[in-house]
């Protein structure tokens, strides 16, 4: 018997259940392959996030950790020679499937990146991109949103008094947060986040993962992190990534609960990797 | 000394030499350095010092050319010059912007589109003579403009388009991948990704082609020889209407003018039109960098 993040006895899952079932997760991916060209760069991946949890893909460099997320909201579609077999289910529709509206999709499902990346706008008008891109032109309901989403985003009490001022002149973890805000501002479902701390201190890190744990009240939250430390403080599930050889797709080798994963792992492998032997 | 005497006399050694070279180098680069801003120095030096008390002469600047005699000016010549620029650049920078969007953004890699990009770049290189030719023979002759303002500004259109657009493509291509993914991970489109990102954020880049452009215009002769008049006493008054521009007359009037005080005139022409490729240099530069703060793109 193992416990879930609640405290309660559930049945160990070491990989997702083989139907999506659409009222607990939020996105259920099945049978993913991912190819660049002729490479193929993932196989079978099978992963279910769950709502209003913290998912966490972890595992060593070049094993498709991104990958994964990018196809979570279809950046990958902007990769020449990227092609995807298997389904993405976002609350039981498939966003592969033929006509699925991609810019919904991206709206739902916001990205932030590894490194943080503000335009070379001001403040505010980074923070208000995704809204005017979908029409809001109204000045104050503009203002509202922005100051909404700096405040979520825990960026508004430093940036409040300089909204025109340029996004490039915050500190690195500041924009990080700024990139958050931005991503709040078109009120998605979900925010998937590429190693959002790769490139901070370890304050700015923190304060980060504090964030995210407050979002997680609202968001549904896919992070992929180098840190191992960071999967096991901030996450609620965990999914191992790994390759068994150069050249071969990445694999989820495990898939659970975090505490089981960094506790009591079925699949000797990800003992090796999260006791640090490896990778 | 007893600390130097633990360093392996050959590792000494070599730190001297470094050390040598890297004197060296610098000085030699410096040295280098200058003679460029000699050589720029001297050149506007001694156009500005032949030139300078001509071009403040206000019968000079605001008067009238003499086609005969002495103590003509120079106005309509530079209100030519002006409208020919902004005539040109309004030909040119959509043009050319427009092309380098599709070519940095649309077309992708392929046999053509490099095709395209060696043509461009070749065309970049032909002499402005034979640009001027063609000019002639197209829009003069063909077309039936006849020298005026419009057949010169679309010969230097012509003359310029590559490098505007090679340029302004280039400056697209240096804005971050992490922008347009960014935008299009908001649920942008492409288009609203390359309206409101990419193209702002390229804009110092493509400012600064086509302020070199400016430059080029304003001091082209060979290209406006056939295709504009080289001497008016008015400045145009219509797209298709005379007037000659200040560089191609600062030939003529060296060469061909049989006023008496024809040289006095070109020494004032050549200070008056390095004055003002420096001043709507200025200006453009102004702009760009009211632009650039006002986006917010400068921390």
């Amino acid at each position: 018997m193992q416990t879930d993040v609640e405290g309660k006895s559930v049945a160990a899952r070491p990989l997702a259940t083989p139907e999506p079932q659409h009222g607990r997760y939020m996105i259920s991916i099945r049978d993913l392959d991912l190819f660049y060209g002729d490479f193929k760069a993932l196989e079978d991946i099978n992963v279910d996030v769950e709502h209003n949890r913290i998912t966490a893909f972890i595992g060593p460099s070049g094993c498709g950790k991104s990958s994964v997320l990018r196809s979570i909201n279809r950046l990958n579609d902007l990769v020449k020679g990227a092609r995807v077999e298997g389904q993405v289910f976002l609350d039981g529709e498939d966003i592969y499937g033929h006509g699925y509206d991609v810019v919904e999709l991206r709206k739902r499902v916001g990205m932030v990146f590894q490194r943080p990346n503000p335009f070379p706008k001001s403040i505010y008008d980074n923070v208000a991109y995704g809204p005017r891109i979908f029409g809001v032109r109204d000045r104050a309901e503009l203002d509202q949103v922005v100051e909404e989403s700096l405040v979520r985003a825990a960026l508004w009490d430093e940036v409040k008094g300089k909204l025109k001022q340029s996004a490039i002149a915050l500190s690195g973890g500041q924009q990080q947060r700024l990139c958050i805000a931005r991503v709040l501002a078109v009120e998605p479902e979900g925010i998937l986040l590429d190693e959002p701390c790769a490139a901070l201190d370890p304050i700015a890190t923190q304060r980060i993962e504090d964030l995210l744990q407050e979002l997680k009240k609202t968001y549904t939250i896919v992070i992929v992190t180098h840190n191992m430390q960071q999967a096991a403080r901030l996450s609620d599930y965990t999914a191992f990534f790994m390759i068994e050889n150069q050249g071969d797709p990445g694999r989820i080798v495990e898939f659970g609960p975090t505490n089981t994963i960094f506790t009591t792992p079925e699949d000797e492998r990800t003992e090796r990797y999260i006791t640090g032997r490896f990778g | 000394m007893m600390g130097e005497m633990h360093v392996p006399a050959r590792s000494r050694a070599r730190k001297t030499t470094a050390k040598t070279a890297d004197t060296v180098a610098t000085v030699v680069l410096w040295a280098l350095a200058l003679v460029c801003l000699a050589v720029l120095g001297s050149i506007i030096g001694y156009i500005l010092v032949k030139g300078l008390a001509v071009v403040f002469d206000p019968k000079f600047i605001l008067g009238k050319p003499q086609a005969i005699n002495a103590g003509g000016g120079i106005l309509p010549f530079l209100l030519s010059s002006i409208y020919l620029t902004l005539l040109t650049m309004v030909i040119i920078m959509p043009i050319g912007v427009g092309a380098a969007i599709y070519m940095a953004e649309f077309a992708g890699e392929s046999r053509i589109t490099r095709l395209v990009r060696f043509g461009a770049d070749s065309l970049a290189t032909v002499p402005s003579i034979v640009f001027g030719l063609f000019g002639l023979a197209l829009f003069v002759v063909a077309f039936g403009m006849g020298p005026c303002l419009m057949a010169g500004a679309l010969t230097l259109a012509l003359l310029n388009l590559p490098a505007v657009m090679r340029t302004s493509e280039e400056a697209l291509r240096a804005v971050p991948a992490s922008y347009r993914e960014a935008s299009l991970g908001l649920g942008a489109s492409r288009w609203q990704t390359i309206r409101k990102v990419v193209l702002p954020s390229a804009v110092p880049g493509i400012t600064t082609g086509g302020i070199l452009t400016i430059g080029r215009i304003l001091g082209e002769s060979a290209a406006l020889v056939f295709t504009m008049p080289l001497f008016a006493t008015k400045a145009p008054t219509s797209l298709f209407s005379g007037g000659a521009a200040i560089a191609p007359n600062l030939w003529y009037t060296l060469t061909e003018a049989i006023t008496p005080d024809a040289q006095r005139i070109a020494q004032g022409e050549a200070a008056a039109l390095v004055i003002l490729i420096l001043a709507l240099n200025l200006v453009a530069r102004f702009l760009a960098h009211r632009y650039q703060a006002r986006q917010g793109m400068v921390g």
